[in-house]
């Protein structure tokens, strides 16, 4: 068996086989030492050869990236070790079918962010601050799972994911929390309208009174009826939410935004209607919905997005990125051909901030993937990073600097 | 033995001694598919190299400020994978494993081959996705600026630039890398 020595010798061996190649110099000591083990086995002029055939290296290349998963398995083992993770795995059903382009693409994104995170401190490495200004410096935790329920007389109560147990009574419907999820149990024919509403830095999943499960973004609100009674089940949204719809023929499913109609069957979808966005997108996972504003309607298929822009007509992305559209549901920021301002939308709503720009350059646009779970710091960290501008945390007020 | 390695790995080495976490991170990034490969020689099984690889790098954070210096790191990397992979192989006892256990002889050269490989590993894990496509299409499959171009459905000045870029890049050590893609 071998020796730690001999695994050392390999380790140094093989970084001068790729300085070498490199075209760097080496220096006659090292010439000779690589000369020497290169003698030393036969064959190993052939590892010689390989250092130089670019085709190999990176055939070897594309196979480690793919046949191992890196990502998969950083996952494990920081969970295991209760280290945080900024970059979270994608769900690994979806592996299979991603088109392994788009699979390595997505794999590059993780790597990047992944050592970028130490190229940013190494590069900073030597500046003069000490390191202990790091660790003090303002930080801004990320958003939780906290809502308010607006009752139907106006009382109002916080929904947290701590609280479980009985919350209001409507009638004769029960409305209980439980384990962070809003339910509502019984049934009744008298209406009353309810409320649950996040604010900046919070979101909230809930189950609807007829079974259907909401996803409700930050700073977002949704308004529905504590029973669905008529031919409709009809619900007013503002801000976004992700709606997994209980399927029933005979009552459609219906979310008024912002003067747009959603109707549905029974299905998934993303509806992102925030008043500061400049559209309002309606991207449809699974099943048919039909949108509607102005008297007009599309039909969308699944992997489609309406896209609805004030006095406009309802356009359609046959192509569109579901991943993107419900990245935030799976707890991603996820940006992609995506400028400054919008990026920095989502970020002030989920870290309940206000943005501040010092700088007049918003030409540059973005992609990758950052989790929801990093804290403000973490996130800038990345960005500056990757010089994407450079920040400063002030209070609620994130400062863009050139 | 002299120490030829690069600052940025000495610099690794340092922060993962003192604790840091994304240090870590970045070394299972660049290191994670190595070892899978070293121990995949070993095992003839990609999970299980997988499985023992992980439990590496538990270990390594766990006795982190042990191994101060980037020789000694990757020393470790490499004899508690080989060492995972020999446990993993004996508690089987099969026949059909022994076989494997010479083959595995070829180690140094394995190692060697490995860090070569390592070494460029990284700098193309740094690569934007799509100046990576260009350059794996291009040094991996042959193809002229023109079939890249048609095959990733880019302009083939694009395709020119990333390539450009990609070798650039490669020649650039990695304190200077810019990651996030851009578009």
């Amino acid at each position: 068996m071998q020796t730690d020595d001999s695994i050392s010798r390999a380790i140094y061996i093989g970084r001068l086989l790729f300085r070498q190649a490199d075209g760097q110099s080496l220096t006659d000591e090292e010439r000779q030492a690589v000369d020497a083990w290169v003698r030393a086995e036969p064959g190993r002029e052939r590892i010689l050869d390989a250092t130089l055939d670019r085709r190999a290296i990176a055939a070897a290349l594309r196979e480690l990236l793919e046949r191992y998963d890196t990502q998969r398995s950083m996952s494990i083992v920081f969970d295991q070790l209760g280290l945080t993770e900024v970059i979270r795995t994608p769900e690994p059903a979806r592996k299979a079918s991603i088109h392994p382009l788009r699979w390595a693409a997505a794999a590059a994104v993780i790597l990047l962010v992944g050592a970028g995170a130490w190229l940013v401190r190494d590069r900073r490495g030597h500046a003069s601050a000490p390191p202990a200004i790091v660790f003090h410096a303002p930080d801004i935790p990320p958003g939780t799972n906290k809502a308010i329920l607006t009752l139907a007389g106006g009382r109002q109560v916080v929904l947290d994911s701590t609280g479980n147990g009985p919350i209001a009574q409507q009638g004769s419907v029960r409305i209980v929390n439980r384990n962070g999820h809003l339910v509502y149990e019984g049934t009744t024919d008298a209406v009353f309208l309810n409320k649950v509403a996040t604010p900046r830095g919070g979101q909230y999943q809930f189950d609807l009174p007829d079974g259907s499960r909401v996803w409700l973004n930050a700073a977002s609100s949704i308004t529905f009826p504590t029973a669905f009674v008529g031919g409709e089940r009809k619900v007013t949204l503002t801000g976004e939410a992700f709606f997994d719809v209980a399927r029933d023929q005979r009552h459609p499913f219906v979310v008024e935004a912002n003067g747009t109609h959603i109707s549905v069957l029974g299905t998934s979808f993303d509806v992102m209607a925030y008043s500061d966005e400049e559209a309002l997108r309606t991207t449809l996972v699974q099943g048919a919905v039909s949108v509607s504003r102005d008297g007009r309607d599309r039909l969308l298929a699944p992997g489609e997005q309406a896209i609805v822009r004030p006095g406009s007509p309802i356009s359609v992305d046959a192509h569109a990125d579901v991943d993107k559209a419900i990245a935030w549901k799976t707890g991603y920021f996820m940006f992609d051909d995506t400028d400054l301002k919008t990026l920095m939308r989502e970020v002030s709503r989920w870290y309940d901030i206000d943005i501040v720009y010092g700088v007049t350059d918003f030409s540059g646009k973005y992609g990758g993937r950052i989790s929801r779970n990093s804290s403000l710091r973490q996130l800038t960290e990345l960005l500056e990073g990757n010089d994407i501008y450079h920040y400063k945390i002030d209070g609620r007020k994130l400062i863009v600097l050139p | 033995m002299s120490t030829r390695l690069t600052s940025d790995e000495e610099e690794l080495a340092r922060l993962i001694s003192q604790g840091d976490p994304e240090a870590f991170r970045a070394l299972f990034v660049a290191y994670f598919p190595i070892l899978c490969r070293y121990a995949e020689k070993y095992l003839g099984d990609t999970t299980l190299a997988e499985d023992v690889v992980q439990e590496t790098f538990i270990k390594v954070w766990k006795n982190r400020g042990t191994y101060p210096t980037a020789p000694e790191l990757k020393g470790f990397l490499y004899t508690v994978t080989r060492n995972g992979c020999l446990n993993v192989l004996r508690s089987r006892m099969r026949e059909e494993q022994r076989h494997k256990v010479a083959a595995a002889a070829q180690e140094e050269d394995d190692i060697a081959g490995l860090e070569h490989l390592a070494a460029i590993y990284v700098q193309v894990a740094g690569m934007p996705a799509k100046m990576r496509e260009v350059f794996l299409l291009s040094f991996e499959q042959g193809l002229s600026i023109g079939q890249i171009a048609q095959k990733m459905d880019i302009s083939e000045k694009t395709v020119r630039n990333q390539k450009y870029k990609s070798l650039q890049l490669l020649r650039r050590r990695l304190g200077g890398q810019t990651l996030l893609y851009f578009f």
